[in-house]
């Protein structure tokens, strides 16, 4: 098994959505840059989202930060979600029920 | 991958035991990937992706309970015995991450969090050691398989076992006996003898400070204690009655299994009674409980200990912490008793097959037997117990639980089916998140009904087989004891035979007998941990209705 210690992005523009692609892994280590990044993204972002699918791991200082994102988008009225992974990380969103918080969707596709 | 990230110190080149990591300057997967690259295959994905969780989520917690933000922590790794650990030290302010895992979390994150240190409970152990909070974890088993490994030796024991007995002269079993079995399992005996009273002593103080924790957190905590109180107690009476519809006969021609001690002794009628045990619970000192053995003594003490330290708060502090340790210390040492068990396993197994009748051999299915039915008369308790105290409707939660039936039944083991309790208490029975992920690891500790059922069997076949007086006395005593032995069972490897030692050594009987129940414990365990995990969460679901934290709308719809 390959450990993954680093986290890369990738921001795109689909159907009137910033989407914010993730691949890696979000964890202690890599957590605090991640939001940095994700906030300039998050700035200039009508409707977010963030997309795990391409995460390889997911801890839970991963999850304070896509809860953070989550709580200010409902603070700003923005609109907000997460396309979740497969594996470990959707594993990690549905023991951690991020998904009573946050809109998850399985694909990009199903962004309204 | 580029590993330049590991910048862990090295005192002695290609040393693994030696490299030292400073959290969080070195990242976590650097040191997993350090790990994996050290070790080899020996670790499996799963083994490596747990270590990697357990080990950030130690860091996040110990940063969070010492409040600072920059904490730093070093992390070594650890091989001992075939077993990985990676110890993490951070200096600072006491901060026993492993033992607050009882309180309530209302976050939703942090309950994320608290939940993986939770499932791996069992493999952590804190110490605190000139100034620093240390927390072990183990990373990898050496006894991985330990499953396959017994059910084999219990095969080629058996074979080997009928081989012997229909073709090798009288001589040979002579010479096997005696220069083979009995060695091996008199050590065997002998260091598990050796251990039975310190752990028994420090697991039940350890367990009674824990109890206490809970019953701290409140309304919900103490109820749950209080429940537990009440199923177990019904595990027991149940398991007893179970066992003398079971054994009803005498069984006295098979004291030869159980060695010479056994045999021809008559001389325990008349010994159980309620006055000559009460007269012998307190010792006239605190030494010749141990000096003695003297396992019901030891008992008391452990129980009165553990209420006063309860009584003595904070100031007992001290104390504690040495008891904890002490606790993992005998976890160890039990841990490497352990690692014999298959080639005690696979003597007794031949030793049986070579001596054993067939009327012996069907007394010893019904151990196995009484596991069996008591898991099946558990549940119509526990539809009783729904019918009546939750006012539930008790056939969603066994068509629910027959499907997970086949997880504990496979690893033996409360705390591995964890997380699948969790999914399947929150998901399917509608328990709140917030309430599973508080009962269920407490409930592992708490609700041990399995073992109510092979306490009982065992200790009225012995009773059956040394003419010791089945009365209305030893019916209580038994019941008792099997309940208080099975709430404070220790948590080790081997506890359910130290268990058994401590319950047989009330009614004298000799606690070397326990080594002939190591193949039928081992079958049973299957059936007992089926029964533990299903009070469980059944446990959960009740508390769940009476503290109204519960979907019933998920719990009826998904039936």
């Amino acid at each position: 098994m390959e450990i993954i210690s680093q986290v890369s992005y990738e921001t795109r523009e689909d159907n009137g959505w910033t989407i914010w692609t993730l691949s890696g892994a979000l964890d202690i280590n890599t957590s605090p840059k991640a939001e940095e990044e994700g906030q300039k993204v998050y700035a200039a972002a009508d409707k977010m989202a963030i997309d795990l699918s391409g995460l390889e791991y997911l801890s839970s200082a991963g999850l304070r930060v896509l809860l953070r994102f989550g709580k200010n988008a409902q603070k700003d009225g923005k609109g907000f979600a997460l396309i979740g992974g497969g594996g470990v990380v959707a594993n990690v969103l549905k023991v951690s029920r991020l998904d009573m918080m946050v809109p998850v969707f399985t694909s990009c596709e199903e962004l309204e | 991958m580029d590993l330049s990230n590991i910048r862990g110190s090295k005192r002695k080149a290609d040393d693994m035991t030696e490299k030292v990591f400073i959290m969080p300057r070195d990242s976590v997967a650097g040191i997993m990937e350090h790990l994996q690259q050290t070790v080899g295959q020996k670790l499996t994905d799963e083994e490596l992706l747990r270590g990697r969780m357990v080990l950030e989520e130690t860091f996040a917690r110990l940063q969070a309970g010492m409040n600072n933000p920059d904490m730093t922590a070093t992390v070594r790794i650890k091989k001992r015995f075939g077993d990985i650990h990676l110890v993490l030290s951070a200096r600072g302010e006491a901060v026993n991450p492993i033992m607050s895992l009882t309180e309530w979390v209302e976050d939703d994150i942090d309950l994320y969090s608290v939940n993986v240190l939770k499932a791996n409970r069992d493999r952590m152990g804190y110490s605190r050691k000139n100034g620093a909070n240390v927390i072990s974890i183990k990373v990898h088993e050496a006894s991985v398989g330990t499953i396959y490994k017994i059910s084999a030796s219990i095969f080629l024991g058996l074979l080997l076992g009928f081989i012997m007995r229909e073709c090798a002269p009288q001589a040979a079993i002579l010479a096997f006996d005696h220069y083979f079995k009995t060695p091996i399992t008199t050590l065997f005996m002998n260091a598990l003898g050796m251990m039975v009273a310190p752990v028994i002593f420090f697991s039940i103080i350890a367990g009674i400070t824990n109890l206490s924790e809970t019953i701290d957190i409140g309304r919900i905590g103490k109820r749950l204690v209080g429940q537990s109180f009440f199923v177990v107690f019904l595990a027991a009476v149940l398991s007893v009655g179970l066992a003398l519809a079971i054994f009803p006969d005498d069984l006295a021609f098979m004291a030869s299994l159980f060695g010479s001690k056994l045999e021809g002794d008559g001389s325990n009628e008349g010994t159980m009674s309620f006055m000559n045990i009460l007269m012998q619970i307190v010792p006239a000192n605190l030494v010749d409980p141990f000096k003695g053995g003297n396992l019901l003594q030891i008992l008391f003490l452990a129980i009165f200990f553990g209420i006063i330290i309860n009584r003595l708060g904070e100031k007992a502090n001290i104390a504690k912490e040495i008891i904890d340790f002490m606790n993992s210390f005998c976890m160890s040492i039990m841990g490497m008793i352990a690692r014999f068990y298959t080639l005690i396993i696979f003597v007794t197994m031949m030793s049986l097959a070579i001596h054993i009748d067939l009327q012996s051999l069907v007394n010893f299915g019904k151990i196995v037997m009484a596991s069996i039915i008591g898991t099946f008369a558990m549940w119509v308790l526990l539809a009783i117990v729904f019918m009546i105290y939750g006012q539930i409707n008790p056939l969603p939660f066994f068509k629910k639980i027959l499907p997970f039936a086949p997880i504990p039944l496979s690893n033996c083991s409360s705390t591995i089916s964890l997380p699948h309790m969790l999914q399947l208490t929150m998901e399917k029975l509608g328990v709140s998140q917030g309430l599973a992920s508080f009962a269920l690891p407490i409930g592992i500790q708490l609700n041990q009904t399995g073992a109510c059922c092979i306490l009982a069997s065992s200790t009225v076949m012995m009773a059956k087989v040394m003419n010791i007086p089945v009365t209305m006395d030893f019916v209580l005593f038994l019941t008792f004891y099997v309940f208080v032995i099975s709430y404070t069972m220790p948590a080790v490897p081997g506890g359910g035979l130290i268990a058994m030692a401590t319950v047989f050594a009330v009614f004298d009987i000799p606690t070397q007998a326990v080594v002939v129940f190591m193949c039928v414990e081992v079958l049973a365990d299957m059936f007992d941990t089926l029964n533990n995990v299903s009070v469980n969460i059944a446990s959960s679901l009740l508390l769940a209705k009476k503290c109204d934290m519960w979907d019933e709308k998920i719990y009826l719809d998904q039936a």
